[in-house]
């Protein structure tokens, strides 16, 4: 059970994942009666608070599980192995495919740059026509209930092997005449000029470009193999871009944006805020991650720390006030302030949903993306890339490996005591955080749980103030199924 | 007064992961640190 109190009072209750604004003799009634402390309400007061949580017990399931008892009675999958099998055979909509593994920079911060000890180094191996050809027959094999197809090119730097992406789009067109192709690709943006730039504008690609921030943020780990910064090249191509093809510039490129340490997220904000080149699509911050290197350790110092806490802190704070004076979320709202599982949070399902707990947060593994490497390996997504291995072209699927992996999380999950935690049915982890060569590791786990507690009481705390000081801004957090 | 919050409107598709995107948080590590926040967190439990 969670209590929270603000200028209103509130209970957040697990099993029913019910969150209420209550009064106060209620909120005390509750929490006396689960912290065991002394009631002093009058009696007939009393009598109503206790016949109004009865009626909407029975009408929702709110408060039926006692104090002492579990939360929930099982921690499961979302989806049966039969599900499962389902998706991966008739579903598939989205595919990744690794067109070259080589890169014409060399970021000292990529996870293929030698600084992460369980990932590949830059190599020269390209994607064959016959590997990309059988990557879409396995897709258009297995998408029978799919309306649309996503077609991703990723590398290395995927522009380097842009011969192939040409060959997969004018095979895709073929094979998927009866439905709508997305094109998307994600780019350093060095080569995206002339005649590539041209055939993104004709075939509608979003292009992801990746910069991370001013010349002097950009260039301190984004160079080419000689040293030099990068930033100039890719900026150059983007002005161009902009000046030939402004409308499709606005609508179909984004950026992606690597926040490394020492990490200046002040300055990083404030230069894309005000930056000519700002786009109306999507802008993806991320942070380097620390896991299997030490590049983390080396670049963030204590001191980097707290002025990266600050810093967040102050931009979350201005995010979250804007929203609540706007309405609107702002560009990093689902860094800053988490809008994203905000807007999931005010649309979950509660009332009488059952007492099994469903994870969330772990995709059915290669069903929402599916990364192909150029020997044909199949992976969840180019996050997993190298971790874990799901199946290959020829062979399939690995549906016993998948299934295993996934009973070795559930398994780690009920030892850890997720039945018992009021955050169960909010916590969310992904495989790409839990698998390291092959192996899920319950340090990992834990270390997920440990993060998930503290950014949920934090969008909780946010989610209370909106609520409070401005409830119209929720009439925007209806998303639709899919998030 | 018992008033719930939230729209009750999305199925489980949507609490599976749709990650769109390559940004995955991490936040707790920036500000606590890596090795440190595993020290801080094991406190928290």
């Amino acid at each position: 059970m969670k209590f929270y109190r603000r200028s209103k009072f509130y209970i957040y209750d697990p099993r029913s994942s019910i969150f209420a604004e209550v009064d106060e003799n209620t909120y005390r009634f509750v929490y006396n009666l689960w912290y065991g402390g002394k009631d002093e309400t009058d009696p007939e007061t009393l009598t109503k608070v206790k016949r109004e949580l009865e009626k909407l017990k029975r009408e929702t399931g709110f408060l039926s599980v006692k104090k002492g008892e579990p939360y929930f009675t099982e921690v499961a999958f979302p989806y049966s192995k039969e599900e499962i099998r389902d998706r991966l055979e008739n579903n598939l909509s989205h595919i990744i495919l690794e067109v070259t593994q080589d890169c014409n920079f060399r970021c000292r911060y990529c996870v293929y740059s030698g600084v992460y000890s369980d990932e590949r180094t830059h190599r020269t191996v390209q994607m064959s026509d016959d590997t990309a050809l059988q990557a879409l027959l396995f897709l258009k094999k297995r998408s029978a209930t799919s309306r649309s197809i996503r077609i991703g090119f990723y590398g290395g730097e995927p522009l380097m092997n842009f011969r192939l992406i040409k060959f997969v789009v004018k095979r895709a067109e073929e094979l998927f005449r009866d439905r709508k192709i997305k094109f998307t690709v994600t780019t350093n943006g060095s080569l995206l000029k002339g005649e590539i730039a041209k055939f993104f504008v004709r075939n509608n690609f979003f292009v992801f470009v990746s910069i991370d921030g001013p010349a002097e943020i950009h260039d301190r780990y984004r160079v080419f193999p000689d040293g030099r910064g990068t930033f100039k090249k890719v900026v150059e191509n983007l002005k161009r871009l902009k000046e030939i093809h402004p409308d499709y510039f606005a609508k179909k490129v984004g950026y992606i944006t690597v926040l490394a340490p020492p990490v200046k997220l002040a300055e990083v904000i404030e230069f894309f805020n005000t930056w000519e080149l700002k786009t109306e699509a999507p802008h993806f911050l991320t942070l380097v991650d620390p896991v299997g290197t030490d590049f983390y350790h080396k670049y963030m110092t204590p001191e980097d720390r707290k002025t990266y806490s600050t810093e967040f802190e102050k931009l979350a704070r201005r995010d979250l006030d804007n929203l609540i004076y706007s309405g609107t979320p702002g560009k990093f709202s689902d860094f800053l302030i988490h809008f994203d599982d905000m807007t999931k949070f005010h649309n979950r399902k509660w009332g009488k949903i059952g007492s099994v707990l469903y994870i969330s947060g772990f995709c059915i593994p290669g069903h929402d993306r599916l990364f192909i490497t150029p020997d044909g390996g199949l992976y969840p997504c180019e996050k997993v890339h190298t971790h874990f291995k799901i199946g290959d072209l020829k062979n399939g699927f690995y549906y016993e490996k998948i299934y295993k992996t996934i009973e070795k999380i559930l398994d780690i999950r009920r030892e850890m005591g997720c039945l018992n935690c009021w955050l169960g049915r909010l916590c969310s982890m992904c495989f790409a955080k839990v698998i390291r060569n092959e192996t899920v590791r319950k340090d990992l786990i834990e270390k997920e749980c440990r993060k998930n507690r503290k950014k949920w009481e934090k969008i909780l705390s946010h989610y209370v103030e909106l609520y409070e000081r401005n409830p119209a801004v929720f009439e925007k957090l209806k998303v639709s199924k899919g998030g | 007064m018992i008033n719930i919050i939230g729209s009750n409107n999305i199925d489980r598709d949507a609490w599976v992961c749709v990650c769109l995107s390559p940004g995955c948080q991490d936040n707790d590590d920036y500000m606590n640190g890596y090795a440190d926040g595993m020290a801080d967190g094991q406190a928290d439990d």
